[in-house]
């Protein structure tokens, strides 16, 4: 209540100022004539008795003073004066203005820019109830050194009973499907799940019902739809449930909607069926060694990560020692298992290593642009010395004259936040056009209220930090000194640029931390542009084409093979080939037996291989240089012997020194009966996955030997690929109608997909680093214009006394060129230790580049001369007459 | 009669106020001269510290205040205890002579 009372009380003298202040003159006034009145009934004049009670009592207005100061009201209002006398001291000061705040709304500007993506994909909770509870359990395949494996659905099942650490366990795979029944095929990708994985989650449906645990065992043919389906196909009808959807030619009944958040197991994931809807489920149900699912878990409450990774490394151990024959088969996954927070899952953790170094980044800009202002702010204390001197004279506590100088600082950092905010607006929606496509949640970022309040509370709390020191150095000068005349000022200002050369040197330091980043990433980009893919990228259009699963193995080879015949006689196609996966197929989880040799130890990293069945045409489409041998002709058909082309990689490790061509293996699935398979060629080797990655051992099979349901198709053609996508599009469909095309794009542009995070993680960082750079400039800038300014009366005694301008530029240059070597040494050093952070990213070049330093160092000594050039030119060219007239 | 008047001893202004208050309403002059009296002119206050206490001690609900005519038909603001007032006093007083008493009891001590 008194609380209450207080605010009010003090809002009223605050907003009624004239009445509270008449009632407080009146009262106080009424209280000294009492007492002069008692004074002149003892005999004293009026004069005599006011003057006695001034003594006595105290003033009118100091009583005044007294008790407005005990009040809150009166802290506020003098800040409310010192925020309008900081405006005002900002506006008659632009050419400061405008310098000091364009500094700090590039750097709030950026930094809340990139705070708000950090926000959107990292930090706000996932769209599902106590996300942070919420777990994904890989198979660890310790021994292929495969961390994040797929799950087979007994082990779930073993793991869901013994374990006693999470409430419950769900399981979900995800798999292509081919929509039929609509206008054009369509092909999309649907979860197949555990009833329980919805309410595991936390998730419930827009519209209708999730299928049943009842449902999931009688396998009945009901769907849930996502969110993006219903309103594509179904113009978001509210009678969509009930209806029914062709899904591999099987009629299911939509029950649900799920919301547009939801998106699990994958990404894209258009629709969810009962797991046990699977045409193979019998079969999938009971098979140990076929990994088919992802697992996610809901911790119970209070149990951490590492608790849970204890507790299910036990339950793999156990199963391991339960099934032993399978744990020591060689073509087997294992029984560890990895538990991992559902977040890193979603996010994935090279996402999150990347967006906080950028994070980190951009903060250290924001330090370079508060420091600038830091010494800006220095300086103009300096040429204030005098004022802040007349104000302590007159009774100004020190605190008082730092608070002053806090509150102008505060303002100064607010003005700029309202613009940098502004900024951050702008540039998110550039980043987010410039980022990479698959960062999940990036396109929700935006300047919200938590972007906003963080940028208003980094610039309170760096207005404070770097506005302090510039508050205690003015406060702390001797008033007396700065009073008396101008001999002082001249050392003064001598310290004040020994502090900004301070300055200078930390800015310079963090400048070559970010350069040195930045250049690293540059290198290491410019190099993976330069490696040499092993195919020809240029002129090649590429499409996926999927078949229904009903048909036959003939069927399929049949399809391709008058499909590739097809295309192959569009005019300005040069050549044709297809591959059952072109990017994501060289994954090594194929183990061979090589005749003649006892079987490989388990473990034994020669034992990796993919692979892939090929059209004859994929390679000569591709441009993949033949090594020995020769490519697969129409004559490896169904029925002749097993032929294999392998690349360099795999004739090295397998058969090194010799020639491959004619040596004949097995692979581990194949049984002892069967045919060995001979190598007739072998070929360069490819980076299908990334020019990052060594390129691992391959084996290329004949397609119609092995003959795929999905394939995708290379097009090499005379004239720009991308004009070539009807045609080609038309030239499958006139084989079969009901093949979804899917991917259709030039492989150039796959390519440069491929790269797309590299590049935005290179490209942001150089941004930084140039901005670094530019403000260290114009920090070193400021400081020898600041310098000269100051000393044009030396120097103007100097050159009078003979000094020749070279010497002049020496003195000038002296100071602020030590700094900025300082701080270049000083970030080397810096730069060594987080450069190593970078390692993992870096390709070709080591973390210690030397040309990458060397280069910075150039640079950076580049740009601290041309930013002095300009002051000292002007020193250079101080009349001695005109300097010394001046005083 | 000391010549010098003493500094209050600190935190107790509020306290001598409310109990000057807790037998009348009266103005800030009337305050003042009364705790004048009653000490016997050891302690004076002056204007400033007196009104700054008023002020707190109204603010925290402990006195009210009401604007109203003098004797000598002057305006004047008259302050009253309020029933949290009168609590605090006697919490206040009492504590006091606990203090007090444990003092005395330390420097009597040899």
């Amino acid at each position: 209540m008194s609380l209450l009372r207080n605010i009010t009380s003090g809002l009223r003298s605050l907003f009624r100022k004239d009445q509270v202040d008449r009632e407080l003159n009146e009262e106080l006034g009424a209280y000294l004539e009492m007492e002069a009145a008692e004074k002149m009934k003892q005999g004293m004049s009026r004069r005599d008795a006011l003057r006695a009670v001034r003594l006595e009592r105290g003033g009118l207005e100091l009583a005044k003073e007294v008790v407005r100061s005990g009040s809150w009201e009166s802290f506020v209002e003098t800040c409310w004066q010192d925020v309008r006398f900081g405006l005002r001291n900002l506006r008659k000061n632009p050419g400061f203005t405008v310098v000091a705040v364009l500094t700090l709304t590039l750097g709030i500007g950026a930094t809340s820019a990139l705070f708000s993506m950090v926000e959107a994909v990292l930090l706000k909770p996932l769209p599902y109830q106590q996300s942070s509870r919420l777990a994904i359990l890989w198979t660890d395949n310790v021994r292929q050194n495969l961390h994040q494996e797929r799950t087979s659905y007994p082990n779930f099942e073993d793991w869901r009973k013994q374990n006693s650490i999470f409430e419950d366990m769900a399981f979900a795979s995800a798999f292509t499907v081919n929509l039929t029944g609509g206008e054009e095929p369509e092909r999309l990708l649907a979860g197949r799940t555990s009833a329980n994985l919805f309410s595991l989650m936390g998730v419930r449906p827009i519209l209708g019902r999730i299928f049943s645990s009842e449902e999931e065992r009688h396998a009945d043919r009901v769907i849930v739809v996502s969110h993006r389906l219903w309103q594509g196909s179904f113009g978001s009808s509210q009678d969509i449930l009930g209806k029914t959807l062709e899904v591999d030619g099987t009629k299911m009944e939509i029950v649900g909607v799920m919301p547009a958040a939801f998106q699990f197991p994958a990404r894209n994931v258009e629709l969810w069926e009962p797991l046990t809807v699977f045409p193979n489920w019998n079969a999938l149900k009971v098979k140990r060694n076929t990994p088919s699912g992802f697992v996610v878990a809901r911790l119970k409450p209070g149990v951490s990560f590492a608790q849970a990774q204890a507790d299910m490394s036990v339950v793999g151990a156990n199963l391991a020692r339960q099934y032993p024959d399978l744990a020591a088969s060689l073509d087997f996954f294992g029984f560890g298992v990895n538990v991992m927070p559902f977040s890193i899952y979603v996010t994935g953790r090279e996402v999150r290593a990347s967006l906080w170094l950028l994070f980190g980044a951009v903060v250290l800009v924001l330090f370079i642009a508060c420091t600038n202002v830091a010494s800006l702010l220095l300086s103009r204390g300096a040429a204030r010395a005098r004022e802040f001197a007349t104000r302590m004279a007159l009774g100004a506590g020190k605190k008082r004259v730092v608070r002053q100088l806090l509150t102008e600082s505060c303002v100064l950092y607010l003005t700029s936040s309202v613009f940098g905010i502004a900024l951050a607006a702008a540039v998110d929606r550039l980043l987010i056009r410039l980022a990479p496509t698959d960062i999940p949640r990036l396109h929700e970022a935006g300047i919200d209220s938590r972007v906003f309040c963080f940028a208003l509370a980094l610039s309170f709390l760096a207005a404070f930090v770097f506005g302090l020191f510039p508050a205690l150095r003015v406060s702390g000068t001797d008033p007396h000194l700065s009073l008396r005349g101008s001999g002082r000022e001249l050392s003064e200002s001598a310290t004040v640029v020994r502090l900004r050369s301070l300055l200078i040197s930390g800015q310079f330091a963090l400048a070559v931390i970010l350069l040195v980043g930045a250049g690293l990433l540059i290198r290491s980009f410019l190099r993976v542009r330069h490696v040499d893919p092993g195919f020809r990228s240029d002129h090649v259009i590429t499409a996926r084409v999927v078949q229904s699963k009903l048909k036959s193995q003939t069927q399929w080879r049949d399809f391709y093979e008058q499909a590739l015949r097809n295309i192959r006689a569009i005019p300005g196609v040069e050549s044709v080939g297809a591959i059952d996966n072109f990017f994501f197929g060289s994954f090594p989880d194929e183990a061979v037996i090589v005749e003649g040799r006892p079987q490989l130890p388990p473990g034994t990293s020669l034992s990796q291989v993919t692979d892939d069945g090929i059209s004859p045409g994929y390679f000569q489409a591709l441009g993949v240089p033949l090594l020995r041998g020769r490519f697969f002709t129409e004559q490896d058909g169904p029925t002749s012997a097993p032929a294999a082309i392998i690349n360099a990689t795999m004739s090295r490790c397998f058969w090194p020194g010799e020639d491959a061509v004619g040596k004949r293996f097995r692979f581990a699935y194949q049984k002892s009966g069967d045919p060995w398979t001979t190598v007739v060629g072998v070929v360069g080797d490819m980076h299908r996955d990334g020019v990052t990655r060594n390129p691992v051992s391959e084996i290329f099979l004949p397609l119609p030997q092995h003959p795929a349901r999905g394939m995708d198709l290379v097009v090499r053609t005379s004239a720009d690929p991308s004009s070539f996508a009807a045609a080609v599009r038309s030239a499958i469909w006139s084989v079969d109608k009901t093949a979804p095309v899917v991917n259709v794009s030039t492989l150039e542009d796959a390519l440069r997909e491929q790269v797309a995070p590299r590049r935005f993680q290179t490209l942001l960082l150089s941004l930084f680093a140039v901005l670094a750079v530019i403000l260290s400039a114009i920090g070193i800038y400021g400081l020898i214009h600041y310098s000269v300014a100051q000393r044009t009366h030396e120097i103007g005694i100097r050159m009078a006394f003979g000094a020749q301008p070279l010497e002049v530029i020496r003195l000038v240059l002296g100071q602020g060129g030590k700094a900025a070597l300082l701080g270049t040494v000083i970030g080397f050093g810096g730069a060594l230790s987080v450069s190593r952070v970078l390692s993992s990213q870096l390709f070709g070049i080591t973390a210690t580049d030397p040309l990458t330093f060397m280069a910075v160092a150039l640079l950076l000594c580049l740009a601290a001369l041309t930013a002095c050039y300009i002051p000292a030119r002007r020193a250079m060219r101080v009349d001695p007459i005109v300097a010394l007239r001046y005083e | 009669m000391p010549d010098k008047p003493s500094d209050l001893v600190q935190g107790t202004l509020d306290m001598l106020i409310l109990k000057t208050l807790a037998l009348e309403p009266m103005h800030g002059y009337g305050i003042s001269v009364r705790i004048e009296q009653m000490s016997k002119g050891v302690f004076r206050l002056n204007a400033g510290s007196l009104f700054l206490a008023i002020q707190r001690l109204e603010r925290d609900g402990l006195i009210d205040g009401e604007w109203k005519p003098t004797e000598n038909n002057r305006r004047a603001r008259y302050y009253t205890l309020t029933a949290k007032g009168r609590k605090r006093l006697d919490s206040e007083t009492r504590e006091w002579g606990r203090q007090v008493a444990a003092i005395g009891r330390i420097l009597e001590a040899s």
